[in-house]
């Protein structure tokens, strides 16, 4: 298996399927989780990451060497997740905002959280949270992207936000508690 | 202290960035056999869509060519001076004509009728001075409303021996005689005015050659999926290419295209007698106005360099953009009257090979700004099927204006990449002013 990403790209912008099967290979299990963090079940996951490799397998001729390759097929298939999603979800501006404090999760305690839990406790907040906790977070999505692609303020973004931190803050004390 | 809030939220991106659960080995089987299927159909389905869509253009002209409800022979008889078998006229004991030969309704005005562009009728004395006979001839009441018309239908009247004006009319085709030259009396010209008179109204039903100019709007039905119509390969009962079993349902985008407007110019040719060929230029154009998110892989194709302007350093997304496109038609259809009358009632059918003219991608982002560029991989030469009604109205003998209902389906896609399928469906209605020669 050739694993020099550029030749692969190269490879997969003609249309080879030895490169486009190389290209799932190394980048399947990361997009994956990305769709996981997106979607409210495994199945819909599934399908979200075989749509999302069909569509760059369509686009990536267009793909010029700018950026990293990684970041852009991250952003592909959280496009291809968020599509469902915005259909799916609708979120309401939340009056009692309750801005964290500053140092909303202790860095200590956060860097002891292991990798597998502190995904399950995003996974476990309510879906509404997670999603812009993801895309804000995680995705590096501004408030003025969300609103405009799911159709809301930046301001109901950015109170959504605070109550998705606010409900991980709880949970990750809880946690510690139980440990 | 919103450095403190960034490093918490850059300790979870940092823990999670590299985070990866392993996929079931399915999903890569499922897209694989997907874009194999994909491929197969597209390679199937290309050469017989050209086959029926060169079929079409060769049998249904020639099937409708050999469909004529109207024959001649069918409307003429009625309308006529009733014929009998006798082959001279036959008059009274008070010289009154009692029969009419064959050759008035036969012969003659049968073969007039089928051949009208080419009756002539002329009007000669015996030293082959046409005006001084005209002006004899126009004496007579009745033939001289029957010569107005005559001369309408670029009618002349033929000489005869002796000059006089009761014996000088005759009615001839390509200048050979086929209306006995001794008329007598008033009645005789009434035959004449009469059979005139059915052979303008013919003339008037007669098609004539056109150029018709319109506008119209269209509204897209909607088939244009991008790759992930996919889906429809992976159907378990799909007999073509057995593929099974099928995954869980895939996504489906159905772009909201808009055909926006169309105008174009159209010349109609007649064939026969309610069957006319029609062809032209038209202009189409349609649009898709985008979600932001779409902007990597909109449903009509990806927008060229929109990589480079979105992986820039600086914090640029996406507000909106637009795809929009152009195609000149050249449409190849036949028309067929199914009334022909002041007011005409018509179907039409037939192909369109359009070239793509206009490929625009509009892309504002974040700053306001507005970015052009185009939509990937369109076809520059597709092609779609016609099919379509009208009414016209005939304003006096040269203008009329008609309104045409027409359905348009594109056989080929839009898009050269295999993975994308733009096929709409538009129902169009067009507003015309037409001219005939």
């Amino acid at each position: 298996m050739n694993t020099d990403l550029g030749y692969i790209i190269e490879e997969c912008k003609r249309g080879k399927n030895g490169a486009q099967a190389n290209l799932y290979k190394m980048f399947a299990s990361k997009m994956f989780a990305v769709c996981m963090r997106y979607s409210e079940s495994r199945e819909e996951a599934e399908d979200n990451l075989q749509d999302g490799f069909i569509r760059v397998f369509e686009a990536i001729k267009n793909f010029k060497h700018n950026g990293s390759f990684e970041g852009w097929l991250r952003r592909v298939f959280v496009s291809i997740c968020l599509k469902k999603i915005k259909k799916t979800v609708k979120l309401y501006p939340i009056d009692d905002i309750e801005i964290p404090d500053d140092n909303w999760v202790n860095s200590e305690i956060l860097e002891e959280i292991s990798q597998d839990k502190l995904f399950e406790l995003i996974n476990n907040l309510p879906y509404k949270y997670q999603l812009v906790f993801n895309m804000y977070v995680l995705d590096g999505y501004t408030h003025e992207e969300i609103g405009s692609i799911l159709k809301i303020s930046a301001g109901t973004s950015k109170s959504n936000l605070f109550r998705a931190k606010k409900l991980l803050r709880d949970k990750i004390v809880k946690q510690l508690v139980e440990i | 202290m919103n450095n403190k809030i960034k490093y918490t939220d850059d300790i979870f991106k940092d823990k999670l960035k590299d985070f990866n659960i392993e996929p079931p080995l399915a999903v890569w089987d499922n897209i694989e056999r997907g874009m194999l299927a994909r491929k197969r159909k597209r390679f199937i389905i290309a050469p017989i869509v050209g086959i029926a869509a060169s079929l079409f253009i060769l049998i249904i002209p020639a099937w409708l060519l050999n469909f004529n409800p109207f024959s001649a022979n069918n409307e003429v008889s009625g309308d006529f001076i009733s014929q009998n078998s006798e082959k001279e006229y036959i008059y009274n004991e008070d010289d009154e004509i009692t029969s009419y030969p064959d050759s008035i309704c036969d012969d003659g005005l049968n073969s007039l009728d089928t051949k009208l562009n080419k009756l002539v009728v002329a009007c000669k004395n015996t030293n082959g001075n046409s005006n001084n006979l005209l002006q004899e001839v126009e004496g007579g009441v009745a033939f001289d409303k029957c010569l107005n018309k005559v001369k309408d239908l670029n009618v002349i009247v033929v000489p005869t021996k002796n000059g006089d004006a009761d014996d000088n009319v005759l009615l001839a085709l390509n200048n050979k005689l086929s209306i006995p030259s001794r008329i007598k009396k008033d009645s005789d010209y009434e035959i004449i005015k009469r059979n005139i008179a059915f052979l303008e109204k013919k003339k008037e039903k007669r098609l004539k050659s056109g150029l018709r100019l319109d506008m119209g709007q269209s509204k897209i039905s909607g088939h244009s999926n991008n790759i992930l119509a996919l889906k429809e390969s992976y159907m378990p009962n799909d007999n073509i290419f057995n593929v099974s079993p099928a995954p869980a349902p895939a996504v489906t985008t159905k772009p909201s295209v808009k055909l926006k407007n169309d105008f174009g110019i159209s010349m109609e040719l007649p064939l026969r007698k309610n069957l006319a060929f029609i062809s032209g230029v038209r202009y189409l154009s349609f649009r898709d106005d985008k979600l932001p998110e779409d902007i990597d892989f909109p449903s009509l194709g990806s927008v060229k360099d929109m990589d480079d302007i979105l992986n820039d350093e600086n914090d640029i997304y996406v507000t909106k953009f637009k795809q929009s496109f152009g195609n000149i038609e050249i449409p190849i259809q036949i028309k067929y009257y199914i009334l022909n009358n002041r007011l005409s009632v018509y179907c039409a059918g037939g192909v369109g090979l359009n070239f793509l003219v206009n490929n625009r991608a509009n892309v504002t982002i974040s700053n306001n700004s507005t970015v052009k560029s185009k939509t990937n991989d369109m076809a520059d030469i597709s092609y779609s099927g016609i099919i379509g009604v009208g009414i016209s109205y005939n304003i006096n003998e040269k203008l009329y204006v008609s309104i045409e209902p027409k359905y348009r389906h594109y056989l080929s896609s839009l898009s050269d990449n295999s993975l994308i399928k733009i096929k709409p469906k538009a129902t169009n209605v067009s507003f015309g002013l037409g001219f005939k020669f």
